[in-house]
């Protein structure tokens, strides 16, 4: 075999793997689904600059309320980063990792960074506010009521 | 065969030599004493000079910057007032050092930060209130030793002290980026200064060096913070010791000027034992709800005291006040 059938050859092999790799849908990845958090979610931990205050009152009866039509709305409210019911947007539904809230009196949205992590196999939220003085830092965990 | 037998006996020897040096690899680092001021009066600078020494091992041929670490109040705002440098035997003239950038990894202390791994190690020194915080700075210039090396650095740590009247204790911590806060002790040292004291500034002492009878986190809030409030009833001898239940008696202040009293003695006011055994209680509120504050109004400030059951007994200050909480953000 000359040089040149051989170069031939190989550019013949490497555009049928190109060609193969491209219509293999097999090796696309599955789509990341969609992060639903509207529903009810209830206080299962709350920390203070660090330190875990769970237990230091009772948080149980708090509940935020994010509804489909994307209002959201609290029961038996506690600081967080908005006091009056509105509207809630994650800024993106597959990989959400910004939260936002607008008032319904407001004209600007509240921001904050949202993890959604599963603790103990079920999936929980995780949202950080400062609701006082900006030094003061708390963190909610929040567990979906109902399931 | 033979040549697997010479390479076996062969690999027991090396490899206990590179497990021996292996242990040697160290320079152990040492803080001899540092030197301040017992006072310091508000937005004045006080300076820190700590004596340390490097101590060599072994040669360490992976340049190395020296991490020096302070606690101070969280209201000084330290990591925006303070400069520091530092002198030693194998430099010429004064050598400055930075801010660890925010973020940096300790070599040995993977997704924690250089503050974080001291705090979670150190916590706040010998200090009994926790709004306190490091700052960490380590040398601009890096070095590499070689054994036997005995390296001194007189550190300087140059700081404004915050607004508020206070006392609390320094506390300072070393290390070297090679090193990374690893497993051996020998490497990394912390330092426990005595208290000091800021005068001339606003407000009421807050004592960080002993504990009082009454203490309350966050220092500093306002009415939509969780405030959390309890009686040290180990601290000494008081008559509240051996009550049944203890209450927290308290009286907000608004920016109206009205004064709203929460002290009925009852469920809601009663503070939570700390721990199973002592005389530790507390109370968590969230000020603006437990207060009704009216729409409008904030809550600038908050007397208490501390109460038994039937109120008969009631714990305030040594002048015989209620103890004073003011509402503020740094």
């Amino acid at each position: 075999m000359n040089s040149t059938t051989y170069t031939k050859n190989i550019l013949v092999i490497l555009l049928l793997m190109v060609l193969g790799v491209g219509c293999d849908e097999d090796l696309n990845p599955p789509a990341e689904s969609v992060k639903d958090i509207s529903g009810s979610w209830k206080i299962v931990s709350v920390s203070r600059n660090g330190v875990d205050i769970t237990d230091a009152m009772d948080f149980s009866k708090f509940q935020l309320n994010f509804h489909s039509d994307h209002t959201y709305s609290f029961e038996n409210y506690l600081p967080f980063l908005v006091k009056d019911q509105g509207t809630w947007e994650v800024d993106d539904p597959n990989y959400p990792f910004k939260l936002s809230f607008r008032e319904a009196s407001g004209s600007a949205d509240v921001q904050t960074n949202l993890t959604y992590p599963v603790i103990a196999g079920r999936r929980k939220i995780r949202i950080s506010f400062s609701p006082g003085c900006s030094s003061n830092k708390y963190e909610y965990v929040l567990d979906r009521v109902g399931e | 065969m033979k040549s697997n037998s010479t390479l076996s006996r062969e690999w027991l020897p090396g490899n206990i030599i590179v497990v021996i040096l292996g242990l040697l690899v160290m320079t152990c680092v040492y803080i001899d004493g540092v030197d301040y001021a017992s006072s310091v009066k508000a937005g004045e600078t006080i300076t820190f000079t700590a004596h340390t020494r490097f101590e060599a091992a072994e040669d360490r041929n992976n340049p190395s910057r020296v991490v020096f670490a302070f606690l101070a109040p969280k209201s000084w705002n330290a990591a925006q007032n303070t400069t520091a440098t530092y002198t030693s035997n194998i430099d010429v003239g004064v050598q400055t050092m930075s801010l660890v950038p925010a973020g940096t990894v300790p070599k040995n202390r993977p997704g924690e930060t250089w503050t974080g791994a001291i705090r979670a190690l150190y916590g706040v020194g010998g200090n009994v209130l926790d709004d306190l915080e490091w700052i960490a700075f380590w040398s601009d210039k890096t070095y590499t030793v070689r054994n036997a090396d005995k390296l001194t650095a007189d550190i300087v740590i140059s700081t404004v002290a915050g607004p508020y009247n206070l006392r609390f204790k320094p506390t300072f911590f070393l290390n070297y980026t090679d090193d990374g806060i690893g497993s051996n002790t020998d490497h990394y040292k912390v330092y426990n200064g005595t208290c000091l004291e800021v005068t001339d500034g606003q407000g009421d002492i807050i004592d960080f060096c002993e504990l009082q009878f009454n203490s309350a986190q966050p220092l500093t809030s306002t009415m939509n913070d969780f405030v959390t409030y309890s009686f040290q009833g180990d601290v000494e001898e008081n008559d509240l010791i051996g009550a049944e239940s203890i209450y927290f008696c308290a009286t907000a202040y608004t920016s109206g000027g009205e004064a709203i009293v929460r002290c009925s003695l009852d469920e809601s006011s009663r503070m939570k034992k700390v721990f199973q055994f002592g005389n530790t209680y507390s109370i968590t509120i969230w000020p603006a709800s437990y207060f009704n504050v009216p729409e409008g109004e904030e809550l600038v400030g908050l007397e208490y005291s501390f109460k038994n059951e039937d109120g008969s007994i009631e714990v305030k200050d040594k002048s015989g006040n209620p103890y004073r909480y003011t509402f503020y953000c740094q």
